[in-house]
């Protein structure tokens, strides 16, 4: 489970996230939603303890992230800001985080089938398209095999085939009882395999519920129209 | 620690830049040293004497400037090639991190530096049989002289590595480290060489005892460079401890 309590950061006199607090429980897909800047990376970037809050915490099972003991086999992650050595390869840049994680070698074979990376994995990253870029970091993310999935954007640069073993995929991992939280601009992808959503726009929530919850309240009956209510200027306003 | 390490010697052996930067210092000393009896021998000096011997072996220290820019680059090409973040996911005590680019860093220093002394060795005994002389192999002033050569390379890979750690931006620490060691350094050392001696690039002249300049012991020499590289992981380490990944 994934909880965050209370979390606030402030970049300058930017409050990029300010007292964001909800959960994302186990054996369920929460979908993490709001526009450019509203504060979804921020917010993922302190739960995985790249950033430091000015005020609440995040927890991972009960735990900040540092205080994990085998953070790769708890959390997979795939963060927008995650890069490649463009003259490693790719199967070499899963043996280094494998080997710095204690992952044996038989499971980077496993995780780059997975991906279907399986062909091109001797070959420079740099030469990789954004899609097997993208299938590499969802690879390196499986490789712990772990119960806690935070995925940022995983869909980019994915083909429609890749977006559909996305989805498979983070739906097959929430039955299996993991925990996924994830964020996309793509709201009917959200909508086919979250069970659970959280809006957040300008660095506060918006709205948190469960998915059949909150489309209730769309007059559609669809996120996309309930994503556009909470994050309008409008609705800002009465905030 | 042990698996970290592991993962960080991979890193190494797997970029073109780490051979390339071995193969720059094994050359660049080899070249060195031929310059420099080629020099010693213009000058009519006994390249058998302790002054011919100095003369041609403190050159082995030229490459040391490459394994300063490999240190800079274990840990800031990090930074500049967006891995980071995998390594802090892998391991959040980013201590740890900058620890064990320390530790590959200077290992990889003596193993640089020592396969740099045996390129110098090599050639210096091959051109002394060319000009009908005999390399001194058991001088214990060539052993000494090859000796601070390791402990040089050594010591400016780790300081590379917490300059990289503390400064992060790659291009700005190499060109930083680069404008201080060939032309601050100089313009200090002109205008007093009491300072100028205790400067990075005249300490690294000391361990192998350059006899053109008034320099400092070798053991000071030595403890001086680590004083340098101790400052700068510490301030690294209290910066990182407060920063944002």
């Amino acid at each position: 489970m994934i909880e965050i309590k209370g979390l606030t950061k402030v970049f300058g006199s930017t409050r990029a996230v300010e007292d964001v607090t909800f959960t994302a429980p186990t054996g369920a897909v929460t979908g993490f939603l709001g526009p450019n800047g509203a504060g979804k990376t921020s917010t993922l970037r302190i739960l995985l303890g790249l950033s430091r809050p000015d005020q609440g915490v995040a927890f991972v099972n009960g735990v900040t992230y540092s205080e994990l003991d085998s953070p790769r086999r708890t959390v997979g992650a795939v963060l927008d800001s995650m890069g490649y050595h463009p003259g490693r390869s790719g199967l070499d840049h899963l043996r280094i985080v494998a080997k710095a994680a204690g992952i044996s070698r038989k499971r980077i074979n496993e995780v780059l089938g997975l991906v279907d990376l399986e062909s091109s994995a001797t070959r420079p990253v740099g030469g990789y398209s954004q899609g097997m870029r993208q299938r590499l970091a969802l690879a390196t993310a499986l490789l712990g095999d772990p119960p806690v999935l935070v995925l940022d954007e995983p869909s980019n640069g994915l083909d429609p085939a890749g977006m559909a073993w996305l989805r498979d995929l983070i739906s097959e991992w929430a039955r299996q009882g993991r925990t996924v939280l994830f964020s996309s601009h793509i709201l009917n992808e959200v909508e086919m395999v979250a069970d659970h959503v959280v809006i957040i726009n300008r660095g506060k929530v918006v709205r948190e519920g469960a998915m059949s919850e909150l489309l209730g309240e769309s007059s559609t009956g669809r996120l996309e129209e309930l994503f556009f209510e909470v994050t309008s200027s409008k609705a800002q306003m009465q905030l | 620690m042990r698996n970290l390490l592991a993962a960080e010697y991979l890193k190494l052996r797997t970029t073109k830049t780490t051979w390339a930067l071995l193969a720059a210092t094994v050359a660049t000393t080899a070249l060195a040293v031929i310059g420099a009896i080629m020099v010693a021998s213009n000058s009519k000096l006994d390249l058998e004497s302790l002054s011919g011997i100095r003369t041609v072996l403190h050159v082995t220290a030229s490459g040391g400037i490459f394994v300063l820019v490999l240190g800079v680059i274990i840990s800031a090409g990090e930074y500049r090639q967006r891995t980071a973040t995998d390594t802090f996911l892998t391991t959040p005590q980013r201590w740890k991190v900058i620890v064990s680019k320390l530790l590959v860093a200077t290992s990889s220093g003596v193993v640089f530096g020592a396969l740099a002394a045996g390129s110098a060795m090599g050639v210096a005994n091959h051109v002394y049989a060319a000009k009908g002389y005999t390399f001194p192999l058991g001088s214990s002033q060539a052993w000494t002289i090859l000796g601070g050569s390791v402990l040089a390379a050594a010591l400016f890979g780790a300081i590379g590595a917490a300059t990289g750690s503390l400064v992060r931006n790659q291009v700005t620490v190499i060109v930083g480290w680069l404008s201080w060691l060939f032309v601050i350094e100089n313009i200090i050392l002109g205008l007093s060489s009491t300072v100028g001696r205790w400067l990075p690039a005249a300490l690294n002249r000391s361990l192998v005892r350059d006899p053109n300049a008034d320099l400092l012991g070798q053991g000071t020499a030595g403890f001086a460079l680590l004083a340098y590289g101790v400052v700068i992981v510490f301030a690294a380490l209290l910066n990182e401890s407060r920063r944002d990944a």
